[in-house]
């Protein structure tokens, strides 16, 4: 297999795996089953044979399931610096790392009979409430944990303990006795909870492919806020609106299969290098058409974010109408926040500059009704001071206030009149 | 998904041959690794596991059969895999597997080089 390729399909068995813990893990009855559930989804996404995740309840083991490791039950209560190590540590870590506190090592040492066996441990945290870990050996391939492992190990363990979270909610509802109704609204707010930690699932996946492009660290999540404030002031329903948020944080993910070297790359790039670039929405497609969304848009929103209304884009060439709406809200969220921001050769445009270039553009590269709710929602942004901006945070060089509306204003005037023609 | 699976053991000579019918994806999975624990600790040393009909492998199955490497290799047992299955192949190549198993076109092969083995 060409290692791109072997590159795209990992990552895709990456993002499945998470998938098979969102979906398996609420089908398993008893929480135990839950548990094993997840520390199988984990070893099989890490490769790792042997592992265990420990719960504890003030400090107390409560459960303990294990797969491969024999592990001494009594040596795993936590006391003294131990119980502030784990109150204060929210991201997992290897231990073959040397900075780890030899206390730290020494624990995990001790709870298995052949020394150095665990390798990876991940707190299970909500908050600074600590409610166990998961601990795992070597992967397989003999490979110490790379930053990518560490990564994936934080989103499972960011899910787990979500559930780890509702089932004691859950638990301590049923033992308070509450009224039905009250019953009722907490189940409510826990789906919803839930929802948003499988956003946060997808987030943190994405901030794993930004971080490979030093350029582009956070980009995934700003486009997907701007993307979201374009859908909405469009008018479109509640789940395009989600999908296109989904699809815009995941619409780079192709560039997993791009060597870091031409990411990174300060001089132009050549020919090869351009079309490996110019890759990546179609490795985003297969990346995402693999992975069963609620809304199957998703994939296709991510394939055409680079596509031009005039037909000038790539990778198909395709125009107007037959670029789906949400890849046309991609393309003019993702172009804006690239303008804005400073790279080692040049600096990021200011307000001016960007909603001038972003004009001049509509009807040829971006769709100009979808400037204009852009410029709607900069527009309300700098007029009333929304709530939560998403637009004028991101615009680093100048300020940004008042003085601008007049120039926001005949902007809009100029698009409505492109969008009329 | 907790789908339908289905283990048939066959016993061939000195070799354990087990067949893995339908999905390898939940915790039903860990009856195979069940079996290949019974035959080694059984003295069986020498398996091959046919995955012919093996419909779906996900993270959890790929647990599972990672978890039957280990304990066949820590019993200095010999194992084979037959019958993949391009998509299954193709997962145990991407997530290394194929680096620690004799993976075999057909059953006949497997049988072939193992019981030479003594």
């Amino acid at each position: 297999m060409a290692p791109e390729r072997r590159r795209a399909k990992r990552e895709q068995y990456r993002i499945q795996a998470v998938r098979d813990l969102t979906k398996g893990i609420p089908r398993e009855g008893e929480f135990v089953s839950s548990l094993k559930f997840a520390l199988r989804s984990v070893l099989g996404a890490l490769t790792v044979s042997r592992g265990a995740i420990v719960t504890f309840n003030e400090w107390d083991v409560e459960y303990l399931v294990a797969r491969g490791f024999t592990i001494d039950e009594k040596k795993l209560a936590l006391r003294g610096h131990l119980q502030n190590y784990f109150t204060g540590r929210n991201t997992s870590f290897s231990l073959l790392n040397s900075r780890i506190k030899a206390d730290v090592r020494e624990y995990f040492t001790s709870l298995t009979p052949k020394a150095e066996e665990v390798v990876f441990v991940s707190p299970i945290k909500s908050g600074r409430t600590f409610f166990g870990f998961i601990m795992l050996g070597m992967k397989i391939n003999g490979e110490h944990p790379a930053r990518r492992d560490l990564e994936l190990l934080n989103v499972m363990t960011h899910y787990l303990a979500a559930e780890v979270h509702s089932r004691r909610v859950i638990v301590d509802v049923a033992g308070l006795n509450m009224s039905l109704s009250a019953k009722v609204k907490e189940n409510v707010k826990l789906i919803s909870s839930l929802r948003s930690v499988y956003f946060q699932t997808i987030r943190a996946l994405a901030a794993a492919i930004d971080a490979k492009d030093p350029y582009t660290r956070g980009h995934s999540e700003r486009v997907a806020m701007i993307s979201r404030e374009i859908a909405k002031t469009m008018s479109l329903k509640e789940d395009s609106v989600n999908a296109i948020y989904m699809a815009s944080i995941l619409h780079d993910i192709g560039k997993i299969a791009t060597e870091e070297k031409i990411l990174a790359k300060k001089g132009t790039l050549t020919g090869l290098e351009k079309s490996r670039v110019k890759n990546h929405p179609k490795v985003s497609y297969k990346i995402l058409s693999k992975v069963k969304f609620p809304d199957p848009n998703i994939a296709l929103f991510a394939l055409y974010h680079h596509e031009w209304v005039n037909g000038e884009g790539y990778p198909y060439g395709i125009q107007g109408e037959e670029i789906p709406l949400g890849a046309r809200i991609i393309a003019l969220a993702d172009a804006f926040d690239a303008m804005v921001a400073d790279r080692p050769y040049r600096r990021g445009k200011n307000l001016r500059e960007s909603v001038k270039e972003i004009v001049e553009c509509s009807g040829t590269q971006f769709d100009p009704k979808v400037t204009c709710a852009f410029l709607e929602v900069l527009k309300s942004e700098v007029e009333d001071g929304m709530r939560r901006p998403v637009i004028t945070p991101i615009i680093r060089n100048g300020d940004v206030g008042k003085q601008d509306l007049p120039y926001i204003k005949k902007s809009l005037g100029r698009v409505r009149r492109i969008s009329r023609l | 998904m907790a789908r339908k699976l289905e283990l048939e053991t066959s016993e061939k000579g000195d070799v354990t041959v087990l067949y893995v019918n339908g999905y390898l994806n939940s915790l039903v999975g860990e009856t195979l690794e069940d079996s290949v624990n019974g035959s080694v600790s059984n003295g069986r040393l020498k398996l091959v596991i046919n995955f012919g009909k093996t419909k779906m492998i996900n993270s959890v199955g790929i647990s599972i059969v990672i978890g039957i490497v280990d304990a066949v290799a820590e019993k200095g047992g010999i194992l084979a895999f037959t019958n993949l299955s391009r998509i299954n192949r193709e997962l145990f190549d991407i997530t290394g597997v194929s680096d620690l198993v004799k993976i075999f076109e057909t059953e006949e092969d497997a049988l072939a080089a193992i019981s030479a083995v003594t």
